[in-house]
């Protein structure tokens, strides 16, 4: 009986059982949470399953003796978790990203592009917000960014500013994005009147090929002169929109926007997950970042819409202030909530397209951004 | 000899001296300038974009631009300018000129035009009217 009860023991202590503790039960509820609302609310599943399992992965305690988890040498995990800690999955998805974007929407509209770099001020005001909190300047920079709506952006900096965040910072980025059909519309409503959201835009003109070709060159030589540390990031958008527009390089394209990004997104979004082990990911820094982030969201959302408004002063053909929320740079689903939104009001009136131009612009303020805060804060 | 007591760290720690550092409020306006800079530059190109173009580069077709007219060879160039301009000039607005082609004797086209022509002069009515 003895006998039995020692192997009894011996088995237990051989099982993840034996090392699980509340946090990790925790954090396997959240990873689950995730797949829930990924394949039941359709938030973003692309993002939300892998980085679900990977939560669930990452917090299934090892075994004595055995290594497994992205924090230990030599295992797996730890190989593939080394391209999210040297930030190279980032330009890569930002490639794939260039490979599918259409940037002519806006070219042909081009005054709205300042709705995505006044969506950006929310990223510095979260900056400052997070340096009266105590957090370093490094840190500091590395929440802002959540502002900027990008997942890759904010891998990116934090992987280069403040890596023991990694985890916390990818994980509130990606739920803001999921939520943005939740988080957006409340304050698209309280900023804006009746009146304001049932303005219809004038449509766009229609852009030459040439323009849609020389426009990746150009941009990027203008954003790398003014901001270096953006180079990694922009430098690989612009290149894949180039791929993209220049027709002669499809196949290149092609794979760039569908198999190589998807094969990044499921590494990224794994190995993101598995980082958020319950010992390193349960903290109060981890809570006041979901905070700090949300504000960051919210900030960025409002000071699009106000911009917008503002703009409305000095334009004829006025913007509809719902277009402004679309310059945080979740592509492209805050210009889908734009849209949605406008047409509740006024069925007839179609701003996804219009929307587009901020969304895109602000996908290259949040990566300018990143670049400046990278640049002034990595020494 | 007592052991030194160390307040416990609260959960949130709130101060404002950061903000007047290096890194606080002049990066956070530097930051912002510097955004703003370069997508206003990016908007003053993509404005000037389509004037630069079309004085150093010749006006590429359209891919969805409608096909040219469909011409008979035996239509000559100035004929079709001719026509061209005519149309124009008839309609006053937007169209386009599918197809011009010469008109075979078989179909007495002038002829039939010309009968045309000399039955409208005499402001012919419907009987029922």
């Amino acid at each position: 009986m003895n006998y039995l009860t020692i192997k009894a023991g011996q088995l237990f202590e051989a099982t993840a059982l034996a090392g699980m503790e509340v946090g990790n039960l925790v954090m396997i509820l959240f990873g689950i949470g995730f797949i829930y609302l990924a394949i039941a609310k359709h938030y973003e599943p692309l993002l939300l399953v892998p980085i679900g399992f990977g939560v669930i992965v990452g917090n299934i305690p090892p075994v004595a003796g055995m290594s497994l988890s992205v924090y230990d040498e030599g295992t797996v995990l730890r190989y593939l978790y080394f391209g999210v800690e040297k930030g190279i999955y980032p330009p890569l998805i930002f490639l794939g990203i260039g490979a599918m974007t259409d940037f002519s929407t806006m070219l042909s509209n081009p005054r709205l592009i300042l709705l995505g770099a006044a969506a950006q001020v929310g990223v510095f005001l979260t900056y400052l917000g997070a340096l009266t909190l105590a957090f370093t300047p490094q840190e500091a920079g590395a929440i802002g960014i959540i502002g900027g709506a990008d997942g890759p952006t904010a891998i990116f900096l934090s992987s280069r500013l403040a890596p023991e965040l990694l985890g916390a910072i990818a994980i509130a980025a990606y739920s803001y994005m999921a939520l943005v059909p939740v988080i957006q519309p409340p304050i698209m409503r309280l900023l804006t009147t009746r009146d304001e959201r049932l303005i219809r835009m004038k449509p766009s003109r229609t852009v030459s090929r040439q323009e849609r070709i020389v426009f990746p060159v150009a941009a990027f030589l203008i954003c790398a002169t003014l901001a270096p540390g953006a180079i990694v990031l922009i430098g690989m958008l612009f290149f894949g929109n180039l791929m993209k527009e220049c027709t002669v390089t499809d196949r290149l394209a092609l794979t760039a926007r569908s198999a190589m990004i998807d094969v990044v997104t499921i590494l990224l979004g794994f190995c993101v997950g598995a980082s958020t082990n319950a010992q390193h990911f349960l903290q109060a820094k981890s809570i006041l970042i979901f905070v700090l982030g949300a504000l960051s969201f919210a900030v960025a959302t409002a000071c699009g819409v106000l911009a917008a408004k503002v703009m409305n002063l000095f334009l004829k053909d006025k913007i509809n202030p719902l277009v402004g929320a679309a310059g945080v740079s979740a592509v492209p689903d805050s210009a889908r909530v734009v849209h949605m939104i406008g047409q509740q009001e006024d069925p007839q009136n179609f701003l996804l397209m219009h929307a587009m131009a901020p969304n895109v612009a602000g996908v290259i303020g949040s990566a300018i951004a990143a670049g400046v805060l990278w640049s002034q804060l990595t020494n | 000899m007592g052991i030194a007591q160390t307040a416990p760290r609260p959960l949130v720690e709130f101060t404002l001296s950061p903000l007047g550092d290096e890194h606080g409020i002049p990066l956070a306006i530097m930051g912002i300038l510097v955004v703003f800079l370069a997508l206003t530059l990016i908007l003053a190109f993509i404005s000037m974009l389509p004037r630069l173009l079309a004085r150093f580069a010749p006006p590429a077709a359209q891919p969805g631009a409608p096909p040219l007219a469909a011409v008979d060879d035996r239509v000559s160039e100035e004929l079709v300018v001719v026509i061209a301009a005519a149309v124009a000039e008839t309609l006053d607005k937007p169209h386009r000129i599918v197809s011009i082609r010469g008109l075979t004797p078989a179909e007495l086209g002038w002829s039939l035009e010309g009968r045309m022509h000399h039955h409208q002069s005499h402001g012919l009515r419907p009987r029922n009217r």
